[in-house]
């Protein structure tokens, strides 16, 4: 590797259903499993994180057959994701005439009513494992949580990673992805004092494959954009003593109103990227969790 | 942004050390425990469990006072932290006195998970957001991420914290990520591990649903048993460990007792299947061989491996056939132990206790015993220090980690002797 050689996006996908989608027929991974019968598995984020990764894959040009133990995944998954008719039924029946939580009655009665694999659409590993399993990575990962600067973290690993002069990984897929349209985040951020609403959160997910310049040279792959800055700073706080910071996000110098959650970043360059514009990409933003961050890119280099 | 010219790593040691677990809750009591080859599988006391399949665990004894502001995740974490930063400052200045800025915060974290108790309550008072903080913190069995932020503030560690969500490999992540980070410049020490607590309602359940649970409800403390031909599922435990990493100059600039150096750290993908690992291990063998490349050692030079070893009936063979692999003509020379046998499985703080067993272990010259082993299932046929603990002088011991969903970890440790 030589000291001129950089990281570059070659490949992008966002998939941002619009609230008023039909989710499930917006975001379908069934043309990405290799098995079919595995769908029961994959819960919305699951979803939205293949759908995503398939894309991704193809705007890059690579196949699974060219990825396997050279290649790796570093994601960011957003809070736990639960929708109401998944809650509900099994609280009502949990509860003993006064309201409060009833173990006895959660075993005998409540239990019926949760979904049989449950624990596989808790952990937040899942996506991971979706992307892995269905496109074949099986180089290095990064597995992070919850927000925005949880999914510089993962860039910035998939960079190191690129970028050490002993690399054992081609290709690196940087990952978000937030399922925020349901009753159990909605409500987690209800107790946040300046949380989005219901009306302003939205579903994403989005990936982008970084390779060395070299190897996209080599193979004739078109570069997208390269990071020309990335900077994260912290100011340590108690969230049990003190409130959050307020949350502020710029996309080339632009507030928006909606909420992507940890997929912000990734999706709105994905969508400038795809978008067909050749100016710079600028994204800044202050965290609920006291970080303070910026990312440049430059577009077709 | 562009490749980086070669430069001299960081050597990284462990200078502190603190576990809460199901067996104890400083580390000379946790080793004491292991040694003796002690269980803390019981019966299931936090909650009623009858009608379930499985009603033992291995809880760590409450006696926080972080518990009564702080659920337990995080209060596993503080007390952890406080432990291994007060062995890391016994002697000379406390670690990052000097760079308070540059230290960060790397921990491996249980999934946040609905807390049905304070759902219920909250769907009663009509969802209105409770006035107190600590009580809004609490929704969702607090979110994941609390600890490290907790930890930051506490200690003044001021680069951003790295939070791991690889399940039961989460643990062995964040102390191999920390320990990247400070080979290589990016920072220069790290409060590094693993906590978590899945003994509530809606995480013991699930376990149960999906069968993965022991059933030797009778026999709580034989319950865990790795690698025998009985074993019928994993006992599920909680606790925390957290170690104080940093360079190895930074270490002796200061006067500190180096416990360990970390020296090599691997991780892989399975990429099979969700519900099991590679029959071979083909994904752990990946981890343990990447961990081997990055230490600069040889498998020949291993002394003793600290596996993931769940007694569950997939994973023990499918390990075992790994090591196997790995070690090749050394299979039977070289000693595997499972401290899951009496903590039972911490999952995303397993892999960071393990390490802290191994440390311990080392600096001790013994190894722990896998309890519990009296018929050895004919598949896992390598030197498992059955039963009881055995005199063992260890240069280097790898400690691995394997994650429900093909995520794969393991950490290369060498004894502070070799400094």
């Amino acid at each position: 590797m030589t000291s001129a050689e950089c990281v570059v996006v070659t490949g992008a996908a966002a998939v941002c259903p619009a609230p008023d989608d039909d989710f499930g027929a917006v975001v379908d991974p069934l043309p990405y499993l290799r098995v079919r019968k595995s769908r029961k598995y994959l819960a919305p984020q699951d979803d939205l994180a293949t759908v995503a990764a398939g894309r991704a894959l193809a705007s890059a040009h690579l196949s699974p057959s060219a990825l396997g133990a050279r290649a790796g995944l570093a994601i960011c998954v957003g809070f736990l994701s639960f929708d109401e008719r998944d809650v509900d039924p099994v609280l009502r029946i949990s509860v003993d005439s006064d309201g409060a939580f009833d173990m006895r009655r959660f075993i005998s009665e409540g239990m019926r009513k949760t979904h049989p694999l449950l624990t596989f659409r808790c952990l937040p590993n899942m996506p991971a494992y979706h992307i892995s399993a269905n496109f074949d990575l099986r180089g290095p990962y990064l597995a992070t949580y919850p927000g925005v600067a949880q999914s510089y973290d993962a860039l910035e690993r998939a960079m190191d990673l690129l970028l050490r002069s002993d690399s054992s990984v081609d290709v690196m897929l940087v990952a978000a992805v937030a399922h925020q349209r349901n009753f159990l985040v909605g409500k987690h951020f209800a107790r946040i004092e300046d949380g989005p609403t219901m009306e302003l959160l939205r579903d994403a997910a989005a990936v982008v494959v970084l390779e060395r310049s070299s190897s996209a040279h080599a193979r004739g792959q078109r570069v997208l954009a390269r990071l020309t800055e990335l900077s994260r700073a912290y100011e340590p706080f108690d969230p049990t003593e003190a409130p959050p910071p307020a949350h502020r996000e710029l996309f080339c110098g632009q507030l928006r109103a909606e909420d992507r959650g940890c997929a912000s970043l990734l999706c709105a360059l994905s969508e400038h990227l795809t978008s067909g514009q050749s100016t710079a990409f600028v994204h800044e933003a202050n965290t609920r969790d006291g970080h303070t961050l910026t990312s440049r890119w430059e577009v077709r280099p | 942004m562009t490749a980086k010219s070669p430069t001299a790593p960081h050597r990284v040691v462990v200078t502190g050390m603190g576990v809460v677990s199901p067996v104890g809750c400083t580390v000379p009591g946790f080793l004491l425990a292991l040694l003796h080859g002690k269980s803390g599988v019981r019966e299931v006391t936090r909650f009623a469990t009858e009608g379930l399949s499985t009603r033992i665990a291995a809880e760590v004894r409450l006696e926080f006072a972080e518990l009564e502001r702080v659920e337990l995740k995080t209060a596993f974490a503080i007390r952890a932290a406080r432990d291994a930063m007060h062995q890391a400052s016994a002697h000379g200045n406390a670690p990052g006195r000097d760079t308070p800025r540059d230290g960060k915060v790397s921990m491996g974290l249980g999934l946040e998970l609905f807390s049905m108790d304070d759902l219920a309550q909250s769907r009663r008072e009509g969802f209105v957001a409770p006035s107190d903080l600590r009580t809004r913190m609490r929704f969702m069995q607090t979110p994941s991420d609390v600890p490290v932020h907790v930890l930051s503030a506490r200690y003044g560690l001021a680069r951003p914290p790295s939070i791991h969500v690889s399940a039961c490999a989460a643990g062995t992540d964040a102390i191999g990520d920390a320990m990247v980070a400070i080979r290589e410049g990016r920072v220069r020490w790290a409060l590094a591990g693993g906590s978590d607590s899945m003994i509530n309602p809606l995480g013991f359940a699930g376990f149960c649903t999906l069968d993965a649970m022991t059933r030797r409800n009778d026999e709580p403390s034989r319950a865990s048993r790795p690698f025998d031909l009985t074993r019928d599922g994993f006992v599920l435990g909680e606790g925390a460990a957290v170690l104080v990493l940093e360079r190895l100059d930074d270490a002796r600039a200061r006067g500190a007792t180096v416990l360990a150096e970390v020296l090599g750290y691997g991780r892989s993908f399975d990429a099979y299947a969700i519900t099991e690992p590679h029959p071979q291990g083909h994904g752990a063998l990946a981890a343990m061989r990447r961990a081997l490349d990055d230490a600069g050692i040889l498998p020949s030079d291993l002394s003793a491996i600290n596996a993931h070893g769940t007694s569950t009936p997939k994973n023990d063979p499918a390990e075992s056939a790994a090591i196997r692999e790995l070690l090749g003509e050394r299979a039977m020379d070289v000693p595997v132990v499972s401290t899951k046998s009496m903590i039972g499985h911490l999952i995303s703080a397993a892999g960071a206790v393990e390490a802290v067993a191994a440390v311990a272990c080392m600096n001790e010259g013994v190894i722990h015993p896998t309890i519990n082993l009296h018929q050895r299932d004919p598949r896992c046929d390598l030197d498992y220090v059955e039963n009881t603990a055995r005199n063992l002088r260890q240069t280097h011991v790898m400690s691995c980690s394997y994650g429900f969903g093909g995520m794969n970890a393991a950490l290369v440790l060498g004894h502070a002797d070799r400094l």
